[in-house]
């Protein structure tokens, strides 16, 4: 933990960019009908309620209404629909 | 999305128990996907034809079953559209036709004619052999420069050229004005009404008359004699000349005009019929043979030579036929309108003297009422001068 702490600090103070050195995703939402995710492992899980993502230090979780996938790439992922909730565990 | 269709995608439908460990993968391997959502049966996505072909390993890793529900894309339009073949050598026929037309001559164009019309010159042409719709290549320039210089002597310069599908003719003509008449020995002056001379100025002859004489129509004024004179004062012989001069002529004009009052007037009913039809030569297609639509009516036609690229003339005509409805009323002009009737001639004989260079002096007019008809009566004394210019004139 006390690496991270410091890790952060530097990061901070020299103004890198985070989501590259430090491992966090991006999400950009637009209302909460979009959201576009950027900087993920991978998917975990997708149903039509619960989407689940895998980010490098922990996971990120997307509750909704008929979730649909706009498109997903290495980089960056767009999901559509009514977004209730947005979870980290 | 445009850039998308034109490489082609498909519609697939995945089923299968680790289909989000097959997106993870797709997306590993570099394979784009989009409009991923979640179906009764699978997971319906859509990717690029390509990258389709990729993904057989994936399937096989993840257990998953494919299925194609739509293909969309250019490639796959174009295979439909080759079923319709016309169609697709609908534009290249046309192409081809406008290049194969363009070899043709399909206008011709005057330019800089006066008084040679350009129906004349086209005739001219035909006689010639070059016609609408030769060949560009077999049209004669040099010949018709040639030809056009000797038959026209008006014609001064000829410039014969083809521009695209266009003959163009640019002549330039003699000026008329210049051109000398013939003259004829000795013409007098004669004097065109009756009346008193009031002035005369002679330039060429010998005038006849002086200030105060009377004179009659016919007489002469000016003579085209010129006597010359040798040492004695004798008269060796006569030069004869064109008489020339200004003769100033103050004669007094008779006018009468008479209006019935009494008259036919037609009253339209603006019931209008318009029949259309087309001629041919003799044959006339599309003419009514059915009886006129009214009673008592007046026909009104227009005919109008049709064209081809407004310069081509066809050898059909379109005639419109307008039956106008009317009935016929006796009327009567009431005192004012036959005065302002009579006025209105009377103003119009006044301006065609004074355009012809006669002044008025005094107007000495009565409209009189006369019986069944109003007429105008009197005379207009007026100041002629008569010179050859005149005569000149009424020549043309």
């Amino acid at each position: 933990m006390a690496d991270h702490k410091a890790q952060e600090k530097i990061v901070d103070c020299l103004e890198l960019p985070k989501d590259i050195l430090l491992g966090a995703s991006i999400i950009t939402a637009l209302g909460n009908r979009e959201l576009v995710i950027e900087n993920y492992k991978g998917i975990l899980d997708y149903q039509e309620e619960c989407i689940l993502l895998q980010g490098k230090h922990y996971r990120i979780q997307i509750k909704g209404k008929r979730l649909r996938i706009a498109y997903y790439t290495k980089e960056e992922m767009k999901i559509c629909g009514c977004i209730t909730e947005v979870a980290y565990q | 999305m445009l850039f998308r269709y034109l490489k082609g995608y498909v519609c697939i439908l995945v089923s299968g128990s680790q289909v989000s460990r097959f997106i993870n993968l797709c997306a590993n391997h570099h394979i784009e996907i989009w409009d991923i959502s979640i179906e009764e049966t699978g997971y319906s996505m859509k990717m690029g034809i390509q990258d389709f072909f990729l993904i057989k390993g994936m399937l096989k890793k993840t257990g998953s079953s494919l299925k194609i529900r739509q293909k969309r894309g250019f490639t796959f339009w174009l295979k439909k559209q080759a079923k319709r073949k016309l169609f697709l050598a609908g534009p290249f026929l046309c192409l081809f036709l406008l290049w194969f037309f363009s070899h043709f001559l399909w206008s011709i164009d005057v330019l800089g004619n006066r008084q040679i019309t350009k129906d004349m010159l086209v005739d001219f042409l035909n006689e010639q052999g070059v016609h609408y719709g030769m060949s560009l290549t077999e049209i004669p320039l040099a010949e018709i420069k040639l030809k056009l210089r000797e038959s026209y002597e008006e014609i001064n310069w000829v410039s014969v050229s083809v521009k695209g599908t266009e003959l163009e003719i640019r002549i330039k003509e003699n000026d008329v004005w210049s051109e000398k008449r013939e003259e004829l020995p000795g013409l007098s002056l004669f004097s065109p009404v009756d009346g008193t001379i009031t002035d005369v100025l002679v330039r060429q002859g010998v005038a006849l008359v002086k200030r105060g004489d009377q004179v009659k129509t016919g007489d002469v004024l000016i003579e085209g004699k010129v006597p010359v004179l040798d040492e004695n004062g004798e008269v060796k012989k006569i030069e004869y000349c064109q008489a020339d001069g200004d003769v100033w002529i103050l004669s007094e004009i008779p006018i009468k005009e008479e209006l019935p009052l009494l008259y036919q007037r037609r009253e339209y009913s603006g019931q209008e019929r318009k029949k259309y039809y087309l001629e041919y030569g003799e044959e006339k297609w599309g003419i009514d043979i059915r009886k006129p639509p009214y009673l008592i009516y007046d026909i009104v036609e227009e005919r109008e030579n049709l064209h081809l690229f407004g310069d081509i003339t066809l050898p059909l005509t379109l005639c419109t036929r307008t039956y106008r409805e009317f009935t016929p009323v006796e009327a009567r002009y009431s005192e004012q309108e036959a005065k302002q009737i009579l006025e209105a001639r009377l103003k119009k004989i006044i301006t065609t003297l004074e355009e012809k260079g006669v002044q008025i002096i005094e107007k000495n007019v009565k409209i009189v009422p006369n019986g069944v008809s109003m007429s105008l009566q009197g005379s207009v004394k007026v100041l002629i001068v008569h010179n050859q210019q005149q005569l000149d004139k009424k020549e043309e």
